[in-house]
């Protein structure tokens, strides 16, 4: 009894190697770092015990990057849900047209950030770019906005980019949830007289309910680790109204050499994506129950 | 109960895991300053490299020079030292360059030789390189700093020990223009804030942007600040940073006023903040030739080597200019002396090769290549003849910046704490935004320099 009991943990050592090697020690790394002032470069490390968590909580723009971040993960993964649900319901059919289309709103989620970053820096571009030039060229020069320039609407424009970049993968999953649900469910309810608009809201939208909370918790902590597209079209600016947690903690860590410093934004970071995780299990077990 | 054991021994190993790394990080030693090159492996500088013709292979990390010159002086090297393998890792831009070189040197992965760029990185890449003085005097005797105009070799010391081979002089706080589009309107080169103004408004009437800077990059608006200060309030930035007079001082928040007043009045391009310097700005200006004016240093003049704008650069006549006389002294601001160096690796185990290649690569026939494309003063005192046939408008912008050096001495650029270079910038942007006033500003920067011991 006792020699099968020690082969099962034989059996999980290689996932636990890996699960501590690659996963356990760099947090715990993280977490021992965020304890010492050290600009991530010299052997010399000065224990300063909690005090860059003191400074962070009291930096403003530590509080700045959390709200942005708070605006952009609604926005964002409210946007992209409802919009990916409505194109996969709308194109439910088997049909050429709708495979062409959603072979195109999914090819965004393939390119890489440093493509969409160049496509959008000039498309947004103030002077010359192809959003304000055709609306200047009809005359609308008063919707020419500074996209990223300016510090109002900065967050929005990412929010923008990052739906358009994401809404095809929010499509797809609600595509494959919407296969698998029973269309007698849905002619049941025309049946019993519902409109179109009740039977997509009322039947189909709570029975993909599984895919809501999937593409919630993805979004929720894509959200908060998003730095490429950030950094590439504003680099958390002008005057932080884009800078994200991730940003912030970039920033610390190559800009000012604070490493210590940075190590205690991601831990806290980290620690802020185990809670909406449990949190959104939790509450999508006691729906479920 | 078993779980926990098993649980417990896993921690133990990690945290011996942990222990070990940072023993080793903390027990590595490296020779101590001032001391003679151990004879060991490779660190002599008294035996020449090929005398060994043990096949070595040494790391270049940098942003600089470009991808075909270094191209061209590792294939020199290699006709000379074939024993001896270059890798080269060159990143895109300054910016990239120093979060990598950051991550190499904490992964274990520090490159024999690199580059630094400014007073910021020389001191956070201090402990990590290794002083030439010792190598430098083996390779070229005693009086070898001699061979180095003197100001190149201050730039790229620290403590009493020169920390790197110098880079080429090349001075920031430059105003570059098209001649071409200003004589168009009818505008000359503006000595004064009033005809700044007065040539931004009609380029701007003729549908052009003035000034282009490019102020995603806290580089070039520092840059640009610091001439600005040294303008309205000649040297004192400095003694500020040194803690000698407040940053508050009512000189300094004039140069911030005056910053604000350069956006009020349209001075810089419009939605500066969301451009950078490279490539945004430097396609506007030679690419696009949307805006007529550029901020930028003396590095500019490699806009006559780029192959790919060769036909918009010929096809227009540049101009470069100091920055305008803004407070109305009479007097122009002076030029930033660049501090830039390349650096032996302190823990490098091929310093014996790694210095041999950066001496051929900064003062032989390396040189050669990297001015033949940069097109500046070399940091030697010899001077270099270039190989390559100048336009008259290159060779006369060339010669300009050499008469602005001559005229107004270069001082010094950027600033040594990383910090209080990070919240310049954060200020700049905010009053650039009318966010922050001068003087909250200037206070702000200041409570920086208070909390840097």
């Amino acid at each position: 009894m006792r020699n099968r009991q020690y082969s099962a943990y034989l059996y999980i050592a290689p996932i636990m190697a890996f699960f501590i090697v690659f996963l356990l020690y760099p947090l715990l790394y993280t977490l021992r770092i965020s304890l010492f002032d050290w600009n991530g470069i010299d052997k010399t490390m000065k224990y300063i015990g909690l005090d860059n968590y003191n400074e962070m909580f009291k930096d403003p723009v530590f509080w700045q990057s959390m709200r942005n971040f708070a605006i952009f993960a609604i926005l964002v993964v409210g946007i992209q849900m409802v919009l990916g649900f409505l194109l996969a319901y709308v194109m439910r059919r088997p049909n050429r047209l709708f495979t062409a289309y959603k072979t195109m709103i999914f090819i965004p989620v393939i390119l890489t950030p440093v493509v969409v970053s160049y496509v959008f820096t000039n498309l947004l571009a103030y002077n010359d770019g192809l959003i304000n030039e055709s609306l200047r060229s009809i005359g609308l020069g008063s919707l020419a906005f500074s996209w990223m320039g300016n510090p109002h609407i900065a967050l929005y424009t990412i929010v923008g980019v990052t739906v358009w970049m994401g809404t095809g993968f929010s499509m797809s999953v609600y595509v494959s949830s919407l296969t698998s649900l029973s269309n007698e469910v849905i002619e049941a309810s025309r049946i019993d007289g519902a409109t179109k608009w009740q039977t997509m809201t009322r039947v189909v939208w709570p029975m993909l309910r599984d895919a809501h909370y999937s593409l919630t918790i993805i979004g929720a902590i894509s959200a908060l680790k998003i730095f490429d597209i950030i950094y590439l079209l504003t680099r958390g600016g002008p005057v932080h109204s884009t800078e994200m947690p991730s940003t912030y903690m970039f920033n610390k860590a190559f800009g000012t050499y604070e490493q210590g410093f940075a190590s205690a934004t991601a831990t806290v970071i980290i620690v802020f994506a185990m809670a909406i995780t449990i949190i959104q299990l939790r509450v999508s077990r006691n729906s479920s129950s | 109960m078993a779980k926990w054991k098993w649980a417990t021994l896993a921690l133990a190993v990690m945290i011996l895991l942990a222990g070990c790394s940072s023993n080793n990080s903390n027990s590595e030693s490296s020779a101590p300053s001032g001391e003679a090159p151990t004879a060991s492996a490779s660190a002599s500088p008294a035996a020449s490299p090929s005398e060994e013709a043990k096949p070595v292979t040494i790391v270049y990390e940098a942003w600089t020079p470009y991808k075909e010159d270094m191209d061209k002086i590792v294939a020199e090297y290699k006709k000379i030292h074939p024993e001896i393998t270059v890798e080269v890792r060159l990143h895109a831009n300054y910016s990239e360059y120093l979060t990598a070189i950051k991550t190499s040197f904490a992964s274990g992965d520090a490159p024999d030789l690199f580059a630094f760029d400014s007073p910021t990185s020389l001191a956070n890449l201090k402990d990590q390189i290794e002083p030439i003085d010792e190598w430098a005097s083996k390779a070229w005797g005693d009086a070898w700093k001699d061979k180095f105009i003197a100001s190149t070799l201050t730039d790229v010391s620290l403590d009493g020990k020169t920390m790197g081979i110098p880079m080429h002089i090349s001075p920031g706080g430059l105003i570059w223009y098209n001649k071409t589009a200003l004589d168009k309107y009818g505008i000359g080169e503006p000595k004064t804030y009033e005809e700044l103004k007065k040539a931004s408004d009609t380029l701007r009437k003729n549908g052009m942007q003035p000034l282009l800077l490019g102020a995603k990059d806290s580089w070039i608006v520092i840059d640009t600040f610091q001439t600005i200060l040294n303008d309205v309030a000649p040297g004192k930035q400095y003694d500020a940073y040194a803690k000698k007079i407040p940053f508050t001082d009512p000189d300094i928040v004039k140069a911030f006023d005056l910053w604000k007043k350069m956006f009020d009045d349209k001075i810089f391009q419009d939605d500066a903040f969301s451009m950078t310097e490279y490539m945004d700005v430097y396609n506007a200006f030679i690419d696009k030739q949307s805006g007529a004016f550029e901020s930028n240093g003396a590095w500019n003049l490699d806009i006559y080597a780029n192959a790919d704008l060769k036909a918009k650069v010929e096809a227009v006549e540049w101009g470069v200019m100091p920055f305008p006389d803004l407070n109305g002294d009479g007097k122009v601001p002076p030029t930033l002396s660049t501090v830039g160096g390349y650096a032996l690796g302190k823990d490098s185990e091929n310093k014996e090769a790694a210095f041999d290649f950066l001496k051929f690569m900064t003062t032989e026939k390396g040189l050669q290549i990297m001015m033949d494309h940069f097109l500046a003063t070399p940091p030697t005192k010899e001077g270099v003849e270039l190989t390559v046939t100048l336009s008259p408008n290159a060779k006369q912008n060339r010669d300009t910046i050499g008469q602005i050096v001559a005229q107004t001495e270069p001082v010094h650029r950027g600033i040594d704490n990383a910090k209080v270079a990070d919240k310049m910038y954060e200020v700049l942007t905010k009053v650039a935004y009318g966010q922050l006033s001068g003087a909250d500003a200037a206070a702000a920067v200041q409570k920086v320099i208070d909390s840097e011991g």
